[in-house]
């Protein structure tokens, strides 16, 4: 290895070290947080394998003799209100979550990124039109707009992720177009316009990798916040629709019985809901403390 | 000066009828991109052809779609938005009359109690960084800002409602029948609906504050030897708190679609409730005159901080002007 090199892989080094250290710097609430998150993946990615092999239950199975049972050795959360498994159930739900939230987001995020990179780069007529349609969309409350494109796109797992990647699309575009604009004018991007470097490439190799950081930020937080929207829309039974398991479909079923005193139902998957939205949440500001501390505040 | 301020407030308005008026026609398309013949949903699957094309003529569905929406603005201006079939024909105008101050009487004491509890909150932080209060504040800020309300709704209806009966369980009451009722009654939901706009302005303010405090001017006022306290609460908040009056718009826009579930949920009949009852019995005509109206008050609280803004910050205004030569 040459000096440069050695001196370039320390520097490498020492920036993952600063890394780490602002990402852990709110102490232990952040690992409880990454812990929940992972947790939270490698169930939804395992389901299956999951509720075949460890609890022996599929979410679907309807037990009539077997209705609101407590806690056993064979249910470990109980039963519902039709006598299925209730963590089965959640289990289940929670990769329902992670399908609509992480394909939303990479949709949203996209065309969002993409919209904002032209807003910025090009302003004109092209970026003004962009720009004045994401007003639009902020004017209507975004919860009204989701529900209205769910309508639109047909009520199904394809529909609810549709609706959530619009829903998301200006808060992409808004802080791109930020981010470009203050990009636009740096030295580095005068200087290689000086030197005759084509548009498309400038934008593509100079600007565009330079959002990233922010970009990974807002998409964590996005991930957070579209768990809990399609959880919502599942509440209000427009999102994912009964029988299929969702947390927030599960939440909507049990509710009326919490006067019953049967607080498992509703109260188990809406536990889980809460820990993993705000261990999204959590992760995105820490995120964003070691990747672009210039955010703060605005996301 | 004075002459600037009214042509801001001026090209504020104008602005805003515009974006009203593209608002209509985007709310008007979406509906029509709604998959299903509304007629058929209305009068059931097995109606007789002739019937069915009899009401689309009434409702002039068979004109072409400009005139369709030409037909639809002009008496919903007058206030005329159809009568809706969800809720057996009764008149959507007069139902929004009188369902919209409903909500209203939820999402105004959210946003006042969140913009001073928020402001409190965010300036404490500030002065406060880094203190142990700053580190749990934060936290709890972050973790408010992303808890599922609904759920959270129901939580505080089994603790408050259903174990410690302190307030009702469900319900709304007139502030005009019986004032201290009507407090019971909104007590829950106004505070589980203050979650989100809380946590926004007080992270803003705190942002704010700590980036006010590093400008020169603050660091000259206290070499010339101004009094700390003074520094921070005269100096320094005043000039954080004016970019607060943009985040309360968001806020506002959120509390009033945040009251889709939160009304829901305490079975309160105000404008959420009643978008949900159009959604669920698929009554087009209503959700689209829901979500104009909602829209239209959202775009005109925005203009009326907008003109307090320009109010508050001169370089707003004068900015404007500039932009204009």
């Amino acid at each position: 290895m040459s000096k440069k090199e050695i001196s370039m892989s320390n520097s490498k080094n020492s920036q993952m070290r600063t890394f780490w250290r602002t990402f852990f710097s709110r102490g232990i609430i952040v690992k409880i947080s990454l812990v929940i998150a992972v947790v939270f993946v490698l169930v939804s990615l395992l389901a299956s394998p999951i509720n075949t092999y460890l609890l022996h239950q599929d979410p679907l199975e309807v037990d009539l003799m077997n209705l609101f049972a407590d806690s056993s050795r064979e249910h470990l959360l109980g039963t519902d209100l039709y006598g299925r498994d209730i963590l089965a159930r959640i289990v289940s739900g929670a990769q329902m979550s992670l399908i609509c939230s992480v394909f939303s987001c990479l949709l949203g995020a996209v065309i969002g990124i993409i919209l904002g990179l032209i807003a910025g780069y090009f302003e004109g007529v092209v970026g003004s039109v962009i720009m004045r349609y994401i007003d639009i969309q902020m004017s209507i409350p975004s919860l009204i707009f989701i529900i209205v494109i769910s309508l639109i796109t047909g009520e199904s797992l394809f529909g609810v992720i549709m609706a959530l990647a619009f829903g998301l699309i200006p808060n992409f575009v808004r802080v791109m177009y930020g981010l470009v604009l203050q990009l636009k004018g740096s030295d580095y991007v005068t200087a290689s316009k000086l030197i005759g470097v084509s548009e498309a490439k400038i934008m593509m190799k100079h600007i565009l990798p330079n959002t990233f950081p922010s970009m990974i930020v807002m998409f964590t937080m996005s991930l957070g916040s579209n768990i809990m929207l399609e959880s919502t829309l599942s509440f209000l039974s427009i999102g994912i629709k009964v029988p299929t398991p969702s947390w927030g479909n599960m939440i909507s079923e049990g509710y009326s019985y919490i006067i019953r005193g049967e607080l498992m139902l509703s109260f188990a998957p809406g536990v889980c809901l809460m820990l993993v939205v705000i261990a999204f949440n959590i992760l995105g500001d820490a995120l964003r403390d070691s990747l672009d501390p210039r955010l703060r505040g605005k996301l | 000066m004075n002459k600037s301020y009214g042509k801001y407030i001026l090209k504020r308005i104008f602005i805003s009828i515009l974006v009203i008026f593209i608002i209509s026609v985007f709310v008007f398309s979406l509906m029509h991109l709604i998959p299903g013949d509304p007629v058929k949903i209305m009068l059931g699957g097995e109606s007789d052809e002739a019937v069915l094309q009899a009401y689309r003529e009434k409702l002039h569905l068979t004109e072409p779609l400009p005139v369709q929406y030409w037909l639809w603005l002009t008496s919903a201006l007058k206030g005329d938005f159809g009568t809706s079939y969800a809720l057996n024909g009764q008149d959507i105008g007069t139902l929004l009359l009188q369902r919209f101050p409903v909500t209203l009487s939820l999402a105004v004491p959210c946003i006042l109690i969140s913009t001073i509890l928020g402001v409190l909150i965010g300036v404490v932080c500030a002065v406060h960084r880094g203190s142990a209060a700053d580190q749990v504040l934060t936290v709890l800020l972050t973790a408010m800002n992303g808890v599922p309300i609904f759920w959270i709704g129901i939580v505080f209806i089994w603790i408050f409602g259903l174990q410690l009966k302190w307030f009702p369980v469900m319900g709304y009451v007139s502030p005009s029948d019986n004032f201290p009722e009507f407090l019971r009654s909104i007590a829950m939901p106004v505070t589980i609906m203050c979650f989100g706009p809380l946590s926004a302005i007080a992270r803003q303010t705190r942002t704010n504050m700590l980036e006010v405090i590093n400008q020169d001017y603050i660091r000259t006022a206290r070499a010339n030897g101004i009094k700390d306290s003074s520094i921070k609460y005269r100096h320094a908040l005043k000039n954080a708190l004016i970019p607060i009056a943009t985040i309360v718009g968001i806020q506002f826009r959120w509390a009033v679609g945040g009251s889709l579930f939160i009304e829901q949920i305490f079975a309160i009949n105000g404008i959420g409730r009643t978008v949900m009852l159009a959604i669920t019995g698929r009554d087009y005509t209503m959700i689209q005159a829901c979500t104009f109206i909602v829209s239209v008050f959202v775009v005109a609280v925005n203009l009326l901080l907008d003109i307090l803004y320009g109010w508050l910050d001169p370089r707003i205004r004068l900015a404007g002007r500039e932009g204009e030569k």
